[in-house]
């Protein structure tokens, strides 16, 4: 690996956006941040502007409401990037899968290149999917 | 010293001043999230995070944002070579101003809610600590018998016990360059997320990358500006020891602290940290010091 | 050769100010008004070439005659016309004051010639007395007061135009108009080369008037009101100017020769403080120095090469060349610290009042305030650097200042409005305009340009006065901030505005705007570079002259300017520093596939667009604004203190005079 793939698996910065989710796999993230896990040790941080991220970390469904919003924050963020799913709301739809104003997984909207499953997902889980979207940055 | 000893270190500092940086940053971070319970990202991330930004593809929001983020760089690194060139203290200053000046001009330059807020409250930073640098190069000219920092070297005595009045008050200017907490409302050096981070709002890849390292650069000058207390009458190290110290009250300061308004920060650069330098100066003037 | 020079810098124009009055064809006056400014340029740097100074001229002692019933002549002008006003719109404060302040000026002046003075008219000997002081004085008037007369050319055919449209104006006024501009000039000559007080008077009043003119000329009420107000406020001084003479010939001095008073003032006995305190009064009220500013604010209602006019060559600069020069006379007394403090405080107050105010002219005017401030603070301080910077301050000053304006005038052709809120993006409709402008304001502000390298001559030379430099020091660093914010905020609304799809076009280029503009940008670009030639050539000799050591003030080399207490390494840092901002402003673009929409929590439409998705889907512009802090630094708020700072500082300036 050169400096530069070296340098874009050492220092991920997370853009997190929630679709609609119920909050749960939120928590989950947030709680990665604590000191518990403290994935700053991995020089992950968590950006409030997709300008500055790396990695695009989604929750909860695609829908109308706001399918328009991801896409733009998308679009925004500066490539090389990557963009992971967290939850199976996320992933499919989830429970959600047949409403009227639920459009399904998030990859009927944006690219997506890791999908975490769980209700919720666990923490180590989510840290698993950051390391796993790194893989694919690391290639570009 | 000679003009090939200056030119030199001159080069030496251009070279230097940036690993400095990134490495204190590096020690920063490892030092706060210690204090918070926490490891810590290793002591070289800066250079990841300023490696990988350098490697995104560029993307930019308006008008002349660009210019301002290479000219803010550049302008640094001219102030600095000015300092190792033991020019005019208050040429230095000058050039560190202008530097530090196209970050809020490029950041208004963007027709953004955030990126506005940003530059304006980077004005009224700016506005609360141009004029304590200003005014402490007086005292230190006062003592020295002259502007340039030449002169500085050339005085033979460290100025601290004498000036630690003035001291105290480049520790306020100190913490609003660096961004730390009570004072970082424009933007903060770590990544609070505060009005999607200010200033720099609109910057992203390689352009943000040009600003943390201008950062560094502007960092250190700002660091060996108040190491300049103590450089010569022997013992020329602990002008090291002061910059770090100096450096390690900041990190405290930023961790037992919040951030507060922009009126309560202009009260007090401009009430404690230039009544601190003018009450030297008239020290100085009556002869008392 | 003098005689002839003095003529053509005093008498010109005059005479085709007069010429003009006559002549309706626009095309006509154009040429009348290219030529004087040609005719006053070449002049002027003949003027320069002549020596050795200083060059003491006495002319026909019938111009004493022509001058002494001139000198009535406008008196009586300003009386009948403040009668007329009363007459017309009924009593005001400002009518009343103008009549009240004539005759206060007039009568003591009627008594010392009629009455007291030997002979009638009182000659001096020499009239005139140039010096580089005078001649630097006399190239900035003649220089770029002429090229903003060229430029009033375009400028008033397209402003009385835009009135016609409007339906404000029927039959053009310009021929008042450029009668005025050029009387100006031609006063303003006078009044820098007199060595007689009465002369020296006389060009006084006869700036007054063709500035009362001047921002009257639009006849709107507030336009006339302004115009007694400027009027009322400049007669205080010729109140003080009047007093000054009769002291002066009353006491063991016994003369109105301005070069002996200078001299020999202290033979004045225990009061000669006073006569200058009194001097200093005319300068500081003809300055708009506080509490006097509200003239000046008031003056932007005039058209805008007239407000170029009074802020870079001419009026205001009378005040503080009137200041300047009668500097030795008070040098190491306690009046002269306090004029520095004065100075000081005037910079800081209008450089924070400056920050909230939205109008571009205004926000130009408080800032010639503010330099002014700083000039006196030079003069205040008094010592061979502070002397130096001052005179330094004054060059720089008249050209950025200059420039500044007709940018504003020309911006305000183009978008038809004077608020900075308004002004908003027009980097991207003006590109040359808008980059002529911004490399206007950073030569106020940044450091290659001469006005920084006499903001830091100022800051070494203030450091060296013992105890109140401190009190000096503190006010000069804390304006020099606040100068920052109000310039920066203003660059930045100018460049503010989304990625352009495709190319930018330029503007169209006209030449009487944008051709004098870069004329204009060059020359304070060139004299920063050449600092150290202007300053040997010009600077020092005028120091020389007016009894400084020109080598206690700076020292110079090849590259650098040195001062005793430091240096500025101008080449270097010049080159730098242009290389630093010129190579990333000429190449640092990015492709237009890298264009995105600023941020806006991912609401935003589509790249170029203005606009985000508000409630209930609906596309909502995007607005963006300077601050302006009003309700903290607001002129109702800040004036409460500024005023009576002001008063209180001049009371004191008098009663430090009179012990």
């Amino acid at each position: 690996m050169g400096i530069l793939s070296t340098s874009r698996v050492k220092s991920p910065w997370l853009l997190h956006f929630d679709c609609g989710s119920c909050n749960g796999c939120d928590i989950e993230i947030l709680a990665a941040l604590t000191p518990l896990y403290d994935i700053e040790r991995f020089g992950i941080v968590n950006m409030g502007n997709p300008k500055h991220a790396d990695v695009l970390l989604v929750t909860g469904p695609a829908n109308y409401r706001n399918y328009r919003v991801l896409r733009n924050l998308y679009e925004q963020m500066p490539d090389p990037k990557g963009v992971i799913v967290v939850g199976t709301c996320g992933c499919t739809g989830g429970v959600f899968h047949n409403c009227p104003n639920i459009i399904g997984g998030i990859d009927k909207v944006i690219p997506v290149d890791v999908y975490v499953p769980g209700c919720a997902a666990r923490p180590e889980a989510i840290i698993d999917g950051v390391v796993l979207a790194l893989k694919k940055l690391s290639r570009s | 010293m000679s003009t090939g000893c200056l030119i030199g270190s001159a080069v030496i500092a251009v070279i230097v001043a940036p690993w400095i940086g990134g490495l204190l940053r590096g020690i920063d971070r490892k030092l706060t999230a210690h204090m918070q319970g926490r490891i810590g990202p290793p002591i070289i991330q800066p250079f990841y995070d300023v490696i990988k930004l350098f490697g995104k593809k560029p993307m930019v929001a308006g008008g002349a944002q660009l210019a301002f983020a290479y000219a803010y760089l550049a302008l640094i690194i001219t102030a600095t070579v000015f300092f190792a060139l033991r020019q005019d203290l208050l040429v230095v200053l000058f050039i560190l101003f202008f530097g530090s000046l196209c970050l809020p001009i490029g950041a208004l330059s963007v027709k953004s809610p955030y990126s506005q807020f940003g530059g304006h409250r980077e004005l009224l930073q700016f506005l609360a600590y141009e004029p304590i640098l200003l005014l402490a190069a007086i005292p230190i000219a006062l003592k020295s018998g002259g502007f340039t920092i030449a002169n500085i070297f050339e005085y033979g005595q460290p100025l601290l016990p004498h000036l630690w009045i003035t001291f105290i008050a480049l520790l306020i200017a100190l913490a609003i360059v660096m961004r730390k907490s009570p004072f970082d409302i424009s933007s903060s050096e770590h990544a609070h997320q505060e009005l999607v981070r200010g200033v720099v709002t609109e910057y992203s890849g390689p352009y943000l990358a040009l600003i943390e390292l201008g950062h560094w650069y502007e960092m250190v000058l700002l660091l060996s500006i108040l190491g300049l207390f103590w450089v010569t009458g022997g013992l020329w190290w602990l002008s090291i020891i002061i910059a770090l110290a100096s450096w390690f009250i900041m990190l405290i300061v930023d961790n037992i602290n919040a951030r507060l308004t922009w009126s309560w920060m202009l009260k007090f650069a401009w009430g404690a940290g230039i009544s601190l330098v003018a009450l030297n100066i008239l020290f100085i003037n009556l002869g008392w010091m | 050769m003098i005689g002839t020079l003095v003529g053509l810098a005093i008498l010109f124009p005059i005479i085709t100010g007069l010429i003009c009055l006559l002549i309706k064809n626009h095309r006509a006056r154009g040429g009348i008004v290219s030529l004087t400014a040609v005719v006053l340029i070449i002049s002027s740097i003949l003027f320069l070439r002549q020596g050795p100074f200083p060059i003491e001229y006495s002319s026909a002692s019938t111009w004493d005659s022509v001058i002494l019933v001139f000198n009535y002549v406008i008196l009586a002008i300003f009386l009948f016309v403040a009668i007329r006003d009363i007459g017309q719109r009924g009593i005001s404060r400002h009518n009343i004051l103008a009549i009240a302040l004539t005759l206060a000026a007039g009568i003591p002046l009627a008594i010392f010639e009629f009455s007291w003075a030997p002979h009638t008219p009182l000659e001096v000997t020499p009239a005139l007395y140039i010096d580089h002081l005078s001649i630097i004085m006399c190239l900035i008037i003649s220089i770029i007061g002429s090229l903003i007369c060229v430029y009033a050319i375009r400028y008033m055919r397209d402003h009385e135009e835009h009135r016609m449209h409007l339906g404000e104006l029927k039959e053009t006024t310009q021929p008042r108009f450029f009668f005025f501009m050029l009387m100006f000039l031609g006063a303003m000559n006078g009044l820098v080369f007199a060595n007689n007080l009465l002369w020296l008077g006389f060009f006084w009043e006869m700036t007054t008037l063709a500035c009362w003119g001047l921002i009257r000329h639009d006849e709107t009420p507030i336009a006339i009101t302004n115009a007694f107000r400027a009027l009322w406020m400049c007669l205080i001084g010729s109140v003080g100017f009047s007093l000054a003479i009769m002291f002066l010939w009353n006491s063991s001095l016994n003369t109105i020769s301005l070069m002996e008073v200078i001299n020999n003032g202290a033979a004045a006995g225990p009061l000669f403080l006073l006569p200058f305190a009194l001097l200093c009064l005319a300068g500081l009220t003809k300055a708009a120095q506080l509490p006097f500013q509200s003239w000046l604010l008031g003056a932007m209602v005039a058209p805008t090469p007239v407000s170029a006019l009074l802020h870079s060559s001419t009026m205001v600069k009378a005040g503080v060349y009137l200041v300047l020069r009668i500097a030795p006379g008070f040098q190491g007394t306690h009046l002269s610290t306090l004029i520095a403090i004065y100075g000081g405080a005037v910079f800081l107050a209008t450089a924070i009042l400056a920050i909230s105010q939205s109008e571009a002219k205004k926000v130009l005017a408080y800032s010639t305030i503010g330099n002014l401030g700083l000039i006196i603070l030079c003069a205040g301080i008094n010592t061979p650097l502070a002397i130096a910077v001052g005179i330094m301050l004054l060059i720089f000053h008249a050209i950025s200042k200059g420039l500044l304006f007709l940018c504003a005038g020309a911006i305000e052709h183009h978008i038809w409005s004077r608020n900075i809120e308004d002004m908003e993006g027009i980097a991207r409709n003006l590109p040359l305009l808008t980059g002529i402008t911004i490399a206007g304001m950073l030569s106020m502000l940044v450091a290659p340009f001469g006005v920084l390298i006499a903001k830091w001559g100022a800051m070494e030379a203030a450091s060296s006065i013992g105890v109140w430099s401190t009190l000096v020091l503190v006010l000069l660093m804390l304006g020099s901030g606040a100068t920052t914010v109000f310039w920066a905020k203003w660059i930045g609304r100018f460049l503010c505005h989304s990625p352009v799809p495709g190319s930018s076009k330029m503007e169209p280029f006209i030449p009487l705007y944008h051709g004098i503009l870069l004329m204009l940008i060059t020359f304070a670009a060139v004299f920063s570079i050449l600092i150290a030639p202007v300053y040997n050539s010009i600077v020092a000799p005028a120091l020389t002259e007016t009894g400084y050591t020109a080598a206690l003030a700076f020292t110079t080399g090849a590259w650098f300017l040195k001062s005793p207490m430091g240096i500025f390494a101008a080449w270097p840092i010049f080159i730098i520093i242009t290389l630093a901002l010129l190579i990333p402003a000429l190449t640092a673009r990015a492709k237009p596939e890298a264009s995105r929409s600023s941020y806006m929590c991912g609401e935003n439409v589509e790249i170029g667009v203005d606009e985000f998705v508000a409630v209930a889907d609906e596309r909502t512009g995007l607005k963006t604004g300077g601050f302006y802090i009003e309700n903290i630094l607001g002129e109702g708020n800040l004036n409460r203190f500024v005023v009576p700072v002001g008063i209180v500082l001049l009371v004191i300036l008098f009663v430090v005079a009179m012990i």
